[in-house]
């Protein structure tokens, strides 16, 4: 497979170096060359320095031939936007976004794009530790409120 | 019409003061706290110090019965998502309309699909913002993927459109969307029942094949 990781904070850098521990192609995208010091020593992929959502730094970490991207940066609005850009405008099959606020990531399901609701995730993990059911999640405006 | 409006700068400022002015109902959402303060000393209640993109925000703020929704923070990745969200939230309910402060990303807009909205309000602004001229017909510009036009018009004394309610002239189903009517230089956003008068420019979204049709309405009788 061959994906492209938007963001390389500690989620970014940790799902970046597992794909290239499994063998997969790796390009890494951040705006902070620093950044890159996370990913793990054996990393084997590409590093490039840009912006989420420049379609000039997409099109050179090769988005066009990309089979997945997976957009991990601290903003939640850029990375609804990059995996919007990859799916419309690049045809990517698979686009996901690490989005922390809970409603805004299943609105955003509902419109039919990949999230990783980290929030919500955390929330459950917490939850099942301690014993207690899942919460139910509740994304949806209330008309009248 | 309640409006919720997304950032509480210059724009969003400026916005809530004219649709209050004409009584709409109005709430400003600004997450930086000293410019949500600034403005609350002004406009009180209506103001919600928190981040319009953070769901339960807007949720809170109202936006499931929200008639428009307009996104003008200095950010356009925010201002997008904000609109997307709101649409979601409301379930298509609201309106929305946004800008795009950063030119260089129009063409990224546009391949996600809400050319119209983007380009139209930018052009609004403008418009709102500057002395309209007065012209019969004036194409603000040509939205070509969606096959529609952006057009001024302005109602003719004694045209079809002179004293008629969007409605009433079956603008919707011609195709046409009236966005923003200028009077008297002010911008008054239409209900389906706002009457227009001789000298209102209008802005409207129609579809090019309907374009010469709805010019008809609101030019002057020919007489025979």
């Amino acid at each position: 497979m061959y994906a492209i990781v938007i963001g390389c904070g500690r989620a970014g850098a940790e799902i970046a170096s597992r794909m290239c521990e499994q063998g997969h192609s790796v390009v890494v995208i951040d705006r902070d060359r620093a950044a890159f010091h996370r990913l793990s020593d054996g990393f084997a992929g590409t590093t490039i320095v840009g912006h989420a959502i420049d379609e000039d730094c997409l099109v050179s970490a090769g988005i066009e031939r990309a089979d997945a991207v997976i957009a991990t940066t601290y903003g939640d609005n850029s990375n609804l936007i990059a995996v919007q850009l990859a799916r419309k405008r690049f045809k990517v099959k698979r686009a996901i976004a690490r989005v922390k606020d809970s409603v805004r990531a299943s609105a955003f399901e509902r419109l039919g794009f990949e999230t990783i609701p980290s929030t919500t995730i955390v929330g459950d993990a917490f939850e099942q530790v301690l014993g207690w059911e899942p919460h139910q999640p509740n994304g949806s405006a209330e008309n009248g409120s | 019409m309640f409006v919720i409006i997304a950032g509480g700068g210059k724009v969003g400022g400026q916005l809530a003061r004219d649709l209050m002015a004409e009584r709409h109902e109005v709430v400003v959402m600004e997450s930086n706290p000293g410019k949500a303060r600034a403005l609350q000393d002004e406009i009180g209640d209506a103001v919600v110090p928190h981040d319009a993109s953070e769901g339960r925000w807007l949720i809170d703020a109202g936006i499931g019965r929200a008639d428009l929704l307009i996104a003008v923070t200095g950010d356009d990745e925010d201002n997008i998502v904000i609109c997307q969200l709101g649409e979601a939230l409301s379930e298509g309910r609201a309106r929305t309309i946004t800008r795009i402060n950063n030119p260089k990303n129009s063409d990224t807009f546009r391949t996600l699909g809400i050319e119209a909205i983007v380009n139209a309000t930018d052009l609004v602004m403008t418009m709102i913002e500057r002395d309209v001229s007065v012209a019969p017909v004036v194409h603000l510009m040509r939205l070509r993927s969606a096959g529609l036009e952006l057009v001024e018009m302005t109602v003719a004394e004694g045209s079809a459109a002179d004293g008629s309610t969007p409605e009433e002239l079956r603008l919707p189903e011609q195709g046409g969307r009236i966005s923003v009517i200028l009077r008297n230089g002010e911008a008054v956003l239409p209900s389906p029942t706002t009457r227009l008068h001789a000298g209102d420019s209008v802005v409207l979204v129609a579809q090019t094949e309907f374009e010469e049709a709805l010019g008809r309405q609101f030019a002057a009788p020919t007489i025979v």
